[in-house]
């Protein structure tokens, strides 16, 4: 018990790094959803790409060798903006190409589309890579800034990398989160999402905002690609599965097209698993090991779902004309 | 007269049914025109083709020589043939004033004075700005699809079925408003099944009869041939 309590600091560190990523994933499943009332599953890859534009800017930096003498603030911004404008417009073309010729077709066409999509993405990666590169499992540079700590407690040790994912991840949220509410463009994001119709009536441009939507939500897949990256150091072009699958079942359990259920479930979703992975054996004597933290918070999760099906904190259902 | 808006040979399908079969009509600027008919007579069909929601398989509409056939609805909002749809379609999860100003989406003007004047027109909003628009009660409602469709600055101010579902006081309020926009200076197309209050704001009015027009005259003579309104109208 003592040993649970010593580490409680730790794991919720780890949970919440965790936590802020599936955050940031599951905003543009559910934003999309939102508006079109589907699940763009290829969403997963764009995130992905993200992480490989992370990888590529600063690979590109250090064979200049200019990423020893930047300022390594310049060189993060300069990441993350990368990862996130390439994202977000490889989800906007995404859509025009893959999703809106299918528009008024049943939504298992566009969802076999996505499918597709997604494949074409992990493949189109791993060629590319394959061709540049001669591999497609690449590791970020080190940062030697990110590598540091900062010991805050005996038993807190917080690395600057996970500062760093909870410092940007809280800084985007609270910028979509005003972005949505408090701007005439969010106002239109929601009135679409709402009921695209009556959005046009009020000359709301419905084909440009769900573009935007799905760019707004490519980008912040695409910055949790990169923080992925900059944390874990790893990535190739199938690193999107998990944490796409679990980002996915985040939105769900916050409430599908619900922007702050998204980042509440991404928040339980991410420290769940955390907790299990660290106490699961520890409270089950060594029974059941780490390796059952997914079953474990899909366990939860599921239990969750059956007292609150829409959602913690609820489905936004659009309404349907009379 | 100026003729605002001139449908010519609108033929208007869903699918294998063919909603409206062939209807010429003209608008008058500074005019209230009446479209009036049954249920299912393609009232709310030729208004949804009039904005881009639904399109024609054959005609022309032409706004002030601008040709609408082929533009998208909030290109057809620029142009100024604004619409109030049937059932008082508001976003409900919105606040009241956000769909005010959402109603003002394609003006780029200084729209702080029109949001200001609405509220004149409609009082009743103003107490309930920042509460969400599902809130509203009906009558509440209508008021503010009617308010938010005036942000967008009319030239064209297209209604369907406004007094549906609404007390009689409320209805003869929206009538009284309808009438006073009217008189300055606005043109209004107005889809009724309340044939009577409909011709009594009105100029002019056709009635609609399975997707064909079968009667335009003045209001007032249409009012006033009983049995115009009995065989037509039911009224
Ligand atoms: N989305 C649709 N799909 C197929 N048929 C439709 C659709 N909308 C309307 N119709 C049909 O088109 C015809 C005209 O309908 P419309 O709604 O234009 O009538 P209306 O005159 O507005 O009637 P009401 O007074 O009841 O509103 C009806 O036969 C209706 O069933
Ligand atoms: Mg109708």
């Amino acid at each position: 018990m003592e040993l649970a309590l010593e580490i409680l600091p730790q794991v919720l560190l780890d949970g919440l790094v965790l936590g802020f990523m599936y955050a940031l994933i599951a905003l543009g499943y559910t934003m999309v959803y939102g508006v079109l009332e589907f699940i763009n599953f290829a969403h997963s890859e764009i995130f992905v790409l993200g992480a490989f534009v992370g990888v590529e800017v600063l690979l590109w930096l250090q064979d200049a060798g200019h990423l020893a003498v930047l300022h390594p603030g310049f060189v993060l911004l300069l990441v993350i903006v990368a990862g996130m404008a390439i994202s977000g417009l490889a989800a906007m073309a995404l859509e025009r190409v893959a999703y809106r010729p299918l528009r008024g077709s049943p939504r298992l066409v566009a969802l076999i589309s996505a499918i597709g999509a997604s494949f074409f993405l992990q493949d189109g990666l791993r060629l590319f890579e394959s061709l540049w590169r001669n591999t497609f499992y690449l590791n970020y540079p080190t940062l030697d800034v990110l590598d540091q700590t900062l010991p805050l407690a005996s038993n807190l040790v917080v690395p600057v990398k996970s500062l760093l994912v909870i410092a940007t991840a809280l800084l985007s949220l609270a910028g979509l989160h005003f972005f949505v509410n408090r701007t005439r463009v969010g106002a239109a994001i929601r009135a679409v999402a709402q009921d695209p119709e009556t959005a046009s009536l009020m000359g709301i441009p419905v084909n440009r905002v769900i573009a935007l939507t799905f760019f707004v939500g490519g980008a912040m897949g695409g910055l949790a690609g990169v923080l992925f990256g900059l944390h874990y150091s790893l990535v190739n072009p199938y690193s999107g599965f998990a944490p796409g699958i679990k980002a996915f079942t985040a939105a769900v359990l916050g409430g599908i097209g619900n922007i702050p259920g998204a980042m509440l479930g991404g928040m339980v979703l991410g420290l769940l698993e955390a907790f299990a992975g660290s106490y699961l054996s520890i409270l089950t004597d060594g029974a059941f090991g780490a390796e059952y933290k997914d079953v474990f918070a899909f366990v939860v999760l599921i239990a969750i779902l059956i007292f609150r099906p829409k959602g913690l904190l609820g489905e936004t259902v659009r309404e349907g004309r009379a | 007269m100026n003729t605002l808006l001139q449908v010519t040979g609108l033929h208007v399908h869903y699918g294998a049914i063919e909603a409206v079969k062939g209807i010429d009509l003209s608008l008058a600027q500074g005019r209230i025109t009446a479209l009036l008919g049954a249920n299912g007579a393609g009232k709310s069909t030729t208004l949804l083709t009039l904005s881009g929601l639904v399109r024609a398989s054959e005609g022309s509409i032409d706004f002030d020589g601008v040709e609408l056939r082929e533009l998208a609805p909030h290109q057809i909002v620029s142009h100024g043939v604004v619409q109030v749809p049937e059932g008082r379609e508001i976003l409900t999860t919105l606040t009241v004033r956000e769909n005010l100003l959402l109603g003002g989406y394609r003006r780029h003007d200084n729209i702080a004075a029109d949001f200001k004047n609405v509220l004149e027109w409609f009082p009743r909003l103003n107490e309930r700005l920042d509460g969400a628009a599902g809130n509203l009660s009906g009558g509440e409602q209508q008021m503010l699809a009617i308010a938010r469709a005036l942000m967008a600055q009319p030239r064209l101010l297209v209604l369907d079925e406004p007094s549906m579902g609404l007390a009689p006081l409320l209805v003869r309020e929206i009538f009284k408003i309808l009438r006073e926009l009217n008189a300055g200076g606005l043109t209004i197309f107005l889809v009724e099944q309340n044939a009577r209050q409909a011709l009594k704001i009105a100029h002019h009015a056709y009635v609609m009869e399975n997707g064909k027009l079968v009667l335009s005259a003045p209001a007032a003579d249409m009012l006033n041939n009983s049995k115009v309104v009995e065989a037509y109208l039911g009224a």
